[in-house]
């Protein structure tokens, strides 16, 4: 089974810095092979909402956020890494990456 | 790269394939800075729906009276009912007007009792979030001093802490019960009364208590400190002020700097302390220069400077400007924006210094069209509007142009 990254993003005004970024880490996920969902908190509401078994399944949680998200307490029980809005959009890829090295480097 | 990361609150028990062994890590190792700034971006961002929703209604208010049925603007609706020169159709209109008037400015007045109530909520949860409503609302609508007066007491309402008051009491009470609900440990079954009696009852009177005998007077005497401060430097502060709200509006298009100075701006204009005319402005400006940029560049150096995909979007930047959103402009920013930035700026300083030199004066705080009728002198805000979009539109196309000539910008275009 392919890895699973899940991530939410959710800017202040939820008009277009939390599209864009779910955007490039959609495309950077599925480039470095994930299967990938990512939960958007704009101003059109919660889509997409990652489930408890997404979380449950998920390798990598991301929340790309520049406000506490809503329903935030889902995320109590799993590491999470949280990243600014404008790296993910920018940098996705890199994000990812280094993710997977500090992952791999708690691992040892 | 700033990647924090969270740990599993209970160790991460469930999650074995990436704790096994671990020695756990320092969990939150954000700053007070960046922490303090999620809490009042989620303040703002919960409070963003009650500006629309209140302002479309309010100017809706200023829309009948004084645009389509022409009233004097230093005369009130109700007063103009009386003047007797408004009958049938018209007093209709005004009635409706007047409605709109205490509707919307209710809507609006719970803007700043919101923000107070996510910001606390965002701190400290849910019982957070009443702790911070009531302190939010004690910041717009004071509770009253006593005092006595030759014998006999009376009750004199203080000067509004308002937004200042409303971010203090925010962070006071979020802590507040954040704090309290960390330690005040009790066994299983009284959990109940910790949380429904214990704690809503030693927030909410903290929050009375201190936003009485703290917050109120003083932010009332920072705010009315401001105030004298600012008649003070006059004419010469508020240009400062124009130009320094610009440049740092224009700087980063919604990122951190921009956000801190709409902070400030927001805090002002709610206080009536300085109007937010520099920031509509400046808001603007960049996405309908751009879009200028993409209409008019073939006019003014004979050729296209940007790729295909970014004409239609600099339609769209201009389209949603208009609209009040300046995120259309990014895309222009994140490919070029050692040109693209400066132009932004520049434009934006210059159109909203220039609009405020006109004496374009706008209180309400939104860029939007419909919120055009709010502005006393409309024609300065325009023509500052259109001053800054056009330098931006000329920055962005010559120094595009000169990098194309040297041959260090490509483009794909259809020329």
């Amino acid at each position: 089974m392919a890895k699973k990254l899940v991530a939410l993003c959710a800017c202040t005004m939820g008009l277009a810095h939390t599209f864009m970024a779910a955007q490039s880490l959609e495309e950077a996920a599925k480039e470095l092979g994930y299967e990938v969902k990512i939960e958007t908190q704009g101003a059109d509401g919660i889509q997409n909402a990652l489930t408890p078994k997404d979380l449950e399944e998920a390798d990598i949680i991301i929340q790309a956020v520049a406000i506490t998200p809503e329903n935030n307490d889902r995320f109590d029980n799993y590491d999470v890494y949280e990243i600014g809005l404008q790296d993910a959009i920018k940098n996705a890829k890199g994000i990812i990456k280094e993710i997977e090295e500090m992952i791999s480097a708690e691992a040892q | 790269m700033a990647i924090t990361k969270k740990s599993a609150v209970n160790g991460g028990t469930d999650r074995p394939k990436l704790n096994i062994g671990s020695t756990s890590p320092a969990p939150e190792k954000k700053g007070v800075w960046a922490e303090l700034s999620k809490h009042v971006m989620t303040g703002i961002s919960n409070m963003i729906p009650f500006l629309i929703m209140g302002g479309l209604i309010l100017a809706l208010s200023q829309l009948i009276p004084y645009v389509i049925l022409g009233v004097d603007p230093s005369m009130g609706i109700i007063d103009a009912m009386n003047s007797g020169k408004y009958t049938g159709s018209s007093i209709g209109l005004l009635k409706f007007a007047q409605l709109t008037l205490e509707f919307g400015g209710t809507l609006f007045g719970f803007a700043i009792p919101m923000f107070a109530a996510f910001m606390a909520n965002s701190i400290g949860g849910k019982l957070a979030f009443p702790a911070g409503f009531i302190g939010g609302l004690m910041a717009t609508k004071p509770t009253s001093i006593l005092s006595l007066t030759d014998g006999k007491w009376e009750a004199n309402s203080p000067v509004a802490s308002t937004f200042l008051g409303a971010i203090l009491i925010a962070i006071a009470a979020g802590y507040f019960v954040k704090w309290l609900n960390k330690s005040i440990k009790v066994s299983h079954n009284m959990l109940a009364f910790k949380t429904t009696f214990l704690i809503p009852i030693i927030a909410a009177a903290g929050v009375m208590l201190g936003m009485h005998l703290v917050v109120t007077p003083l932010g009332g005497l920072i705010n009315s400190g401001i105030k004298s401060a600012l008649g003070a430097a006059g004419a010469a502060g508020s240009f400062g002020y124009a130009i320094a709200l610009s440049a740092a509006t224009a700087i980063d298009l919604g990122g951190p700097i921009n956000k801190a100075a709409g902070f400030v701006a927001l805090s002002f204009t709610t206080d009536k302390l300085l109007p937010i005319t520099a920031r509509c402005i400046a808001i603007v400006v960049p996405s309908i220069g751009l879009g200028l940029a993409t209409i008019i560049d073939k006019m003014v150096v004979g050729r296209h400077v940007f790729d295909k995909q970014f004409y239609p979007q600099g339609k769209t930047a201009m389209f949603l400007a208009f609209m009040g959103i300046s995120e259309g402009s990014i895309p222009f920013a994140l490919e070029k924006p050692s040109i693209t930035i400066p132009a932004y700026m520049i434009g934006a300083i210059v159109g909203g210094t220039s609009a405020v030199a006109m004496g374009a004066v706008q209180w309400f705080p939104e860029s939007a069209i419909w919120a055009w009728p709010l502005i006393s002198n409309i024609a300065a805000y325009i023509a500052g509007i259109a001053i800054g979009a056009v330098i931006t539109a000329l920055i962005v196309i010559f120094a595009r142009n000169n990098l194309i000539k040297k041959g260090k910008l490509e483009v794909d275009s259809n020329d």
